[in-house]
């Protein structure tokens, strides 16, 4: 880290800074030893040559501009200990000045290096192929849609586009989290940012590369710094009124001996010193930035992508998570879990009456009995009619037969010599009056749903469920994974009024949908999470989060990295300002030198943004190019 | 209209909010923001503009602030 700093900087700087600063030593231990010719002699070759650019550059801005700098101030200070006769202060200021510089240019450069693995997965170029198959390196926002790209072995895609032809291995990791390969096939739309594993592909460009998939995502994580959270907007407002008053401090304070008399002017100068010294609030206006930009490419990382800092510290602080049930908690496909026939034609009725309607409940019934009765004993239904809320009927094989709920069968039949044991959705097959079979339809529970709502009871968040759905249903999900409160039967109105109702009761929460049908809450809550396979555009600008793969447990792994997030910028925050404070006061009191002034200002930027990088390491980060370079057979 | 600039050759992040504070009182401004780690500036505009012209437009607020500064737009 240290050779990257070092490295970061010209050889004349490098040998500018050193011979200063043995300088600045030199009239540090012989302090009073030197004759007064050759320590100014010293003095000025080593200042002009630190300081120089410094200077013009200050009185440039402070004449032409009319705008006292933050290099102005320091070139007073440097005055001002000239003037006491502290020359390697004189020195000490400027150069650590500088290295302050330096320090800050690396480490937000370094930041937004690291940032995410999406920059670097940035494509720089596409592999255009023109009409007589030669291709041209070209920059990605020269192609249009429609151009053929070629992509080769271990190179980034460029645009989004469809696969020509053949197969093609593509890793997601950049925009997914997920390191497993993808394969996609002919015709299928490959998203950028995605790195092809097999062989050369060419795909037909679909989008431009300002709308493209990684070029969105990229912007995301970017703009997220413009939707600014508490901290640092307190930052921003601190920064703004903190520098001129530590100025205007700084000139009373060298007034002082004016008023009272006795008092040394060079000790009073000193404590102004001080004061001019720390006037930069750098270490603040980098370091809290700097932990919730951090923190966004951190959780970028796994897969999630968030708006803004703001929303880093609402998941932080969340005290509630709301949640869809449908295609959220669930994964919104039914299926059969159980089924009772008196005669197999049942299967087969179903299938012929339920291939005519769209529910997805009878794309479920028709998929399952294709696959019961492979091929056997195919019917073909006449006449198919739709009974509102009931169900469907029809003419099959000379038969009258429905497909219908229990009650609408029992009425058919009287009493019903089946009964369902699991819950959930019945049908129920009649012929002519006769109950043939009974089939119950659930939409599942996802995988890593129990996983999540055991680790938000744990991180001590409240988890309530809002869905349309029955309340038996409801219940029993409600029951099996431990959620605190079910809204049940809720028509899509009411679910903005149960969510309002929910944080009145906690204050900040959360909510976790599919952003189809529930944007409106998504937008109402302080969070809103969406569950979104990536492309989806809706869910993308509905929510504030972005769950880039269907999987329920990078919530609470991103929960936990915000709070990790808020409590580095916190932490950073509190100890910048306390630090300064406590400099500022013994500076006033007489009892801070400028040594402790200069340590106290380019240490502290130094420490606080170092604790800041520190989130950049929280998740390793999944895309390493060189390994999948050599993965690559 | 959402307007995504480079901005390289900025002294130091508290300078970056100054520039902010001026860039924000241009009347074609709506609001603006400076990310100094990542060297963006982003502007959401009034109405729609050209790209380079309103480069070229911030360029001049930032020559007005300090020497050094360029601004362009982001591929």
């Amino acid at each position: 880290m240290m050779l990257g700093i070092i490295k970061s900087i010209t050889p004349k700087e490098r040998f500018i800074l050193a011979g200063s600063l043995a300088v600045m030593v030199l009239l540090l231990i012989k302090r009073g030893e030197l004759p007064l010719v050759l320590t100014l002699g010293l003095f000025f070759i080593a200042y002009i040559a630190v300081a120089y650019d410094v200077v013009i550059s200050a009185f440039k801005t402070l004449f032409i501009r009319h705008r006292m700098s933050e290099q102005f101030l320091m070139t007073i200070a440097t005055f001002g200990a000239f003037a006491l006769q502290d020359y390697p202060e004189a020195l000490a200021v400027m150069i650590f000045y500088k290295i302050g510089d330096i320090f800050e240019e690396y480490a937000s450069g370094k930041s937004h290096e690291e940032i995410t693995s999406l920059v670097k997965l940035k494509p720089s170029f596409a592999r255009l192929v023109k009409d007589d198959g030669s291709e041209e390196m070209v920059k990605p926002r020269k192609v249009k849609i429609g151009d053929v790209i070629r992509v080769k072995a271990g190179e980034a895609i460029a645009l989004d586009g469809v696969l020509l032809k053949g197969y093609a291995q593509v890793n997601l990791a950049a925009l997914t989290g997920e390191s497993m390969p993808v394969t996609f096939k002919e015709g299928d739309e490959i998203p950028s940012g995605g790195i092809n594993l097999s062989q050369v592909v060419e795909l037909k460009v679909t989008r431009n590369y300002r709308n493209s998939s990684i070029a969105r995502l990229i912007n995301l994580i970017e703009d997220a710094a413009a939707n600014k959270s508490r901290p640092e907007a307190l930052i921003t407002r601190f920064a703004v009124w903190y520098t001129p008053i530590v100025v205007a401090c700084a000139a009373l304070l060298a007034l002082v001996p004016l008023f009272i008399s006795g008092e040394s002017w060079a000790d009073w100068t000193q404590r102004a010193l001080v004061f001019l010294v720390v006037s930069c609030p750098c270490a603040l206006v980098l370091s809290v930035p700097l932990s919730f930009f951090g923190g966004i490419g951190a959780i970028s990382r796994i897969g999630v992508m968030v708006k803004g800092s703001i929303f880093i510290e609402n998941l932080a602080r969340l005290k509630a998570l709301c949640f869809d049930k449908t295609g959220t908690i669930t994964y919104g496909k039914f299926k059969v879990t159980e089924f009772k026939v008196k005669d197999d034609k049942a299967l087969a009725y179903l299938k012929a009456l339920e291939e005519q309607s769209t529910h997805p409940l009878a794309q479920a019934a028709v998929s399952f009995c294709t696959e019961h009765l492979k091929g056997q004993s195919v019917f073909k239904a006449n006449e198919v009619k739709e009974i509102a809320g009931f169900g469907i009927e029809g003419e099959i094989d000379g038969h009258h037969v429905v497909a219908c709920s229990k009650e609408y069968a029992k009425n058919l039949c009287g009493t019903l010599d089946l009964s369902a044991q699991k819950l959930g959705t019945e049908i129920y097959v009649v012929e002519d009056h006769k109950l043939l079979g009974l089939f119950v339809l659930f939409d599942e529970v996802r995988e890593d749903a129990q996983e999540l709502f055991v680790k938000l009871k744990d991180l001590g968040i409240a988890t309530a469920m809002i869905t349309g759905d029955k309340k038996e249903v409801a219940q029993v999900i409600a029951r099996e994974l431990n959620l605190s409160e079910v809204y049940a039967e809720q028509l899509p109105d009411d679910k903005l009024k149960a969510f309002n109702e929910i944080k009145k009761h906690y204050g900040l929460v959360g909510y976790v949908g599919d952003g189809i049908n529930d944007a409106p809450v998504l937008a109402a809550s302080d969070a809103g999470i969406a569950m979104g396979q990536f492309g989806s555009a809706s869910a993308v600008e509905a929510s504030d989060v972005v769950i880039m793969q269907d999987e329920l447990s990078k919530i609470a792994k991103t929960i936990e990295l915000s709070r990790k997030t808020l409590s580095l910028a916190m932490q950073n925050m509190i100890f910048v300002i306390l630090a300064k404070l406590i400099i500022l006061i013994l500076g006033a009191l007489g009892m801070a030198g400028i040594w402790l002034a200069i340590v106290g200002d380019v240490g502290l930027c130094v420490l606080a943004v170092l604790n800041a990088m520190r989130a950049l390491t929280w998740v390793k980060n999944k895309v390493d190019l060189k390994e999948l370079k050599t993965a690559v057979v | 209209m959402r307007v995504r600039l480079d901005i390289n050759g900025l002294d130091c992040p508290h300078c970056a909010l100054k520039l902010e504070g001026m860039i924000k009182e241009h009347p074609e401004v709506k609001d603006a923001s400076i990310n100094f780690a990542s060297k963006l500036l982003l502007v959401d505009t009034h109405q729609d503009v050209d790209e380079d012209e309103f480069a070229e437009k911030m360029q001049k607020i930032a020559n007005d602030f300090e020497d050094g500064i360029e601004v362009s737009v982001r591929d």
